[in-house]
């Protein structure tokens, strides 16, 4: 009986763990959406931390309606002073057990973020594309040989407000993320263009309050639709790396989250809160050895000014 | 771009042939809608006769809204004399060009047929179970409704890619994909038409429906791959096999309903 799936456990019920179906069906397609994951009165209590963060982000210099995501993305800043909940929503074990469990063992967590969107998002993997930087590994695509059970990383998504097809609701292209499926789209004339966003045949993962959805860094997403200032808040993991190969694509993918940040931040910068994220004021042991990964792998080797010297010339 | 793959701005008038993107997309995802396959005036001709060939199919036994399709199948007979366009419509060049484009080869037309649906229509695709056509060639089906079809209101739902394998095998060992309360659970994508407009569809495609009314009318054409190996003429033989066995097995219970 899989009919359960996108129902899923009951208001509040706190699940660590998915089902071998439930890990089925997200090994099968990509993604999976489970329902109230938070119960209401989680949902009041992140909100609550939600829009406080939201105040103190845009105090200064207010939020901009009309400017898409897609321009630049008007993210949000947890701290574990300011927002404890949402700044150390990674680390809670109803995320990255599940993590965990999707990925097949070691993984590593980042800081989770919040973003108020704008306008529609074109479809993408997140995944950096081959050959972005001049220390790829272009004679091993990454998407053939890296991960032999596509398992790159994972995304865990939580929507504020209820979301449908036609007010901001992911889209995904179920079993992209998988090979050939995955390539074949990058192939495909106009994929990545925002007029081409319905002309595909995704499906709208609809989402209320409380429920999360996760998917393969892999799989193609998109959205359409969507007030202007909605809010996402989502957390990452990656797989540890075990090949060069892994661990290469790991490096170019932080190197490219820096180079993403910058561009997109409004300082142009890479925002402040990451710096107290990695102090780990509380010393949580799990952060502690994720920060450890982290440098194992080079996220502190790049600075924003030196990665415009690694990015290849388009 | 793709755009007018889906969503054709205009009328795009008689087509023979699938341009190389909405080629492309089919081969990538399994299906394509096209829009305005048919004419306003071809349209009218369409319904017309499939209204002559309900009424002279249900004139001994009436159609009954309460038999779901699962059960039996309810299928229109077409007759060359009171529906001659749609009756030979397997042989229209517009269908037959996109088939002889897309197979590239020889092929094996079938008459269309027609169908009342009654109920939901769990997940499956139109193949027999063993699939030894490594190049996920086996057939297509052009399949095209009377009545405008939303995704609750019996729109054919189709899960993209699931044409190929090992997509196709790994669905096949879904729990419960079969079970008709579990359509919703799988991400299919809604194919939403109006009259004149076709799905074509690879036949290994798993799709389903949900929510239609009682006798929504299909028209299907199918046409196969020309076997090339002992493999494909024995899926081949399967077909034909199980497609004998379900009209007897519809035949005999229709049979039984009349003596009843």
């Amino acid at each position: 009986m899989i009919h359960n799936i996108t129902e899923s456990s009951e208001i509040g019920d706190v699940r660590t763990t998915l089902t071998r179906t439930e890990v089925q069906y997200y090994d099968t397609f990509g993604f999976i959406i489970l329902r109230n994951h938070f119960s209401k009165d989680e949902m009041k209590i992140i909100t609550d931390e939600f829009n406080y963060a939201v105040e103190l982000e845009f105090k200064d210099k207010p939020f901009e309606k009309d400017l898409p995501t897609s321009e630049r993305a008007q993210c949000i800043s947890f701290t574990d002073s300011t927002t404890p909940i949402l700044a150390t929503l990674a680390e809670d074990p109803r995320y990255y057990k599940i993590a965990e469990q999707l990925l097949g063992g070691e993984i590593i967590g980042s800081q989770g973020g919040g973003c108020l969107y704008v306008g529609d998002t074109r479809w993408h993997p997140d995944r950096v594309p081959d050959g972005r930087y001049k220390t790829a590994v272009i004679d091993k695509p990454k998407e053939y040989s890296r991960y032999s059970n596509h398992n790159f990383g994972c995304k865990f998504a939580l929507y504020l407000e209820a979301v449908d097809a036609n007010t901001g609701a992911l889209r995904v292209l179920p079993r992209s993320h998988q090979q050939p499926f995955y390539g074949e789209l990058r192939k495909i004339p106009g994929i990545t263009d925002a007029e081409n966003v319905h002309s595909l045949p995704g499906f709208v993962c609809a989402t209320e309050p409380g429920d999360i959805l996760i998917f393969n860094h892999s799989c193609w997403h998109a959205s359409l639709g969507g007030k202007s200032g909605r809010p996402m808040i989502s957390a990452g993991y990656y797989a540890y790396p075990r090949t060069e190969d892994q661990a290469q694509e790991l490096r170019e993918t932080y190197m490219h989250g820096k180079t993403l940040s910058r561009k997109y931040s409004r300082e142009g910068k890479e925002p402040e809160s990451l710096s107290e994220y990695d102090q780990n004021l509380n010393q949580c042991p799990l952060r502690a050895k994720w920060i450890e990964y982290k440098r194992e792998f080079g996220y502190y080797d790049y600075n924003s000014e030196s990665l415009e010297e690694e990015l290849k010339e388009p | 771009m793709i755009q007018p793959v889906i969503f054709p701005k205009a009328n795009t008038g008689r087509r023979l042939s699938l341009n190389s993107d909405e080629l492309q997309f089919f081969d990538v995802f399994g299906f394509i809608v096209l829009k305005q396959f048919f004419s306003e005036s071809e349209v009218e001709r369409i319904h017309k006769e499939i209204e002559k060939a309900k009424a002279v199919t249900f004139s001994d036994q009436s159609f009954d809204p309460t038999i779901p399709s699962s059960e039996r199948l309810q299928t229109i007979q077409l007759s060359s004399a009171y529906s001659p366009f749609i009756f030979t419509l397997s042989e229209d060049e517009r269908a037959y060009g996109i088939a002889k484009q897309i197979f590239d080869e020889k092929l094996i037309g079938h008459q269309c047929h027609a169908s009342m649906f009654v109920g939901d229509t769990r997940w499956h695709p139109d193949h027999p179970p063993i699939n030894p056509y490594p190049d996920h060639r086996y057939g297509i089906k052009f399949g095209f409704y009377t009545d405008t079809l939303t995704a609750d209101t019996g729109a054919l739902r189709i899960i993209p890619r699931s044409h190929k394998q090992p997509y196709y095998g790994d669905l096949k060992k879904m729990p419960g994909i079969s079970n008709p309360e579990n359509i919703e659970a799988f991400p299919g994508f809604a194919c939403e038409s109006n009259p004149g407009g076709i799905v074509l569809f690879n036949l290994n495609c798993w799709h389903a429906s949900r929510g239609g009314k009682a006798g929504r009318t299909m028209l299907e054409i199918v046409y196969y791959s020309y076997p090339k190996s002992t493999d494909h003429i024995e899926a081949m033989q399967g077909q034909i096999k199980w497609s004998k066995q379900v009209f007897k097995t519809r035949t005999d219970e229709k049979k039984r309903q009349t003596q009843l």
